[in-house]
């Protein structure tokens, strides 16, 4: 079981995309599609989670970080988020990017290089939202 | 001893007030002339030397609000002129009024320490941005290292490339530095720094071929030596030794120079 944590305002797009994993469940505050097939939960309903659970911002990020239950936990990038923002603090991204809690996946292999070179290697390469290969 | 320091010198105030903070019974404060009137300044701080810029030397309040305070001892960092008051000594001047030390730029000794190599920040190519100008020219440079090395950016100066992660603290600055093999300095004063840690310098690059033959060629070299002994003795300790000679304090002079020995083992 994977449970991935979506910001409040995450773009609805991914939600067809997580949805085509076997066993997983979402936590946000946000809200789903009606159509949205899976467990959609409360982000406060995390600090319950003792599966593998992935943050997809930084925001959820750290949110991971502090959590004591999941067996897994992982940061799943999608893009560069700390470009163009201002000011944007070394420290801060250290606290997220080199987090030993933190396992890093990407989604390309264009950003594998980047972060590799920039903090730490990732785990895994996975592309348009699809976990299976990590389940195994 | 209380010394102001005015906050828009840039690197050489930095230079400066890094090194003599280090003295003990110094006390360090930066003056922000658009906030500080120059009378509040000296009232509420009563300075026993400033270090001030040319134009301030022109400023009607400055020169009264020195004229009370006779004691404190004045010294302009740059080309003096239209002077209401005299400095006691300046540092890049041209005028031969008054003493006067020349000192293009030189190793921030007092912000470097004793870095170590960091892993976490380690790089092929570096570039720290304190004091870069966020032009075009240079917003090209920086993303043409993103896209083409191992680079690091760090600093505060702004740019929206990849590769720049932020503003960091003197200490990781410094281990930035000791973590990499090649520095581009776009400020005119980093490379004094890296190159005090034995790094290789690329300054000013003229083109971005010219910039990429450069890294290609330094980026396997070993230590920088020519390099580290260009600058042994162009330091801001160097330079804060000799203005305190000048001012008669010895002591303080001779304790720059130990801790010079000190971070050059």
């Amino acid at each position: 079981m994977i449970g991935f944590l979506l910001n409040q305002t995450f773009d609805l797009s991914v939600l067809p995309k997580i949805e085509k994993n076997k066993e997983c469940c979402v936590f946000s505050t946000g809200s789903p599609t009606a159509n949205f097939k899976k467990t959609f939960l409360q982000t406060l309903r995390v600090y319950d989670f003792k599966e593998t659970i992935v943050a997809t911002d930084i925001t959820t990020a750290m949110l991971a970080s502090t959590l004591m239950l999941p067996k897994k936990k992982y940061y799943y990038i999608t893009g560069l988020e700390w470009v163009g923002h201002k000011p944007l603090v070394y420290q801060e991204l250290k606290e997220i990017y080199l987090n030993e809690e933190l396992d890093l996946i990407v989604s390309n292999e264009s950003d594998y290089r980047i972060i590799k070179n920039l903090f730490k290697e990732p785990k895994f390469i996975v592309k348009n939202w699809d976990f299976s290969e990590i389940e195994k | 001893m209380k010394i102001m320091v005015e906050q828009s010198l840039g690197r050489i105030g930095i230079g400066i007030a890094s090194s003599l903070a280090l003295i003990p019974e110094f006390h360090i404060s930066f003056w922000d002339v658009g906030v500080k009137p120059a009378m509040d300044m000296f009232d509420e701080f009563k300075p026993d030397l400033t270090v001030v810029s040319p134009s301030i030397l022109g400023n009607e309040d400055f020169s009264i609000a020195s004229s009370r305070y006779p004691n404190t001892a004045v010294i302009c960092v740059g080309n003096v002129k239209d002077n209401l008051i005299s400095p006691a000594l300046s540092i890049n001047s041209d005028s031969s009024e008054f003493p006067n030390i020349d000192f293009d730029e030189g190793v921030m000794l007092g912000k470097i320490g004793r870095p170590q190599y960091d892993e976490a920040l380690s790089s092929d190519v570096l570039c720290l941005t304190d004091y870069v100008q966020e032009t075009k020219e240079n917003a090209n440079i920086l993303e043409f290292l993103s896209s083409s090395y191992n680079t690091k950016i760090f600093g505060n100066g702004h740019f929206n490339v990849p590769s720049y992660l932020g503003i960091v603290s003197d200490q990781q600055r410094a281990n930035a530095l000791a973590s990499t093999k090649v520095v581009v300095d776009l400020d005119g004063g980093s490379s004094y720094d890296a190159m005090w840690l034995g790094k290789h310098v690329i300054t000013s690059p003229s083109s971005i071929l010219q910039l990429k033959k450069d890294i290609d060629n330094l980026i396997e070299e070993e230590e920088n030596v020519i390099g580290k002994i260009r600058v042994k003795n162009k330091t801001y300790f160097d330079l804060c030794s000799q203005v305190l000679a000048f001012l008669g304090l010895r002591n303080e002079s001779n304790f720059l120079m130990e801790k010079k020995r000190e971070a050059s083992v």
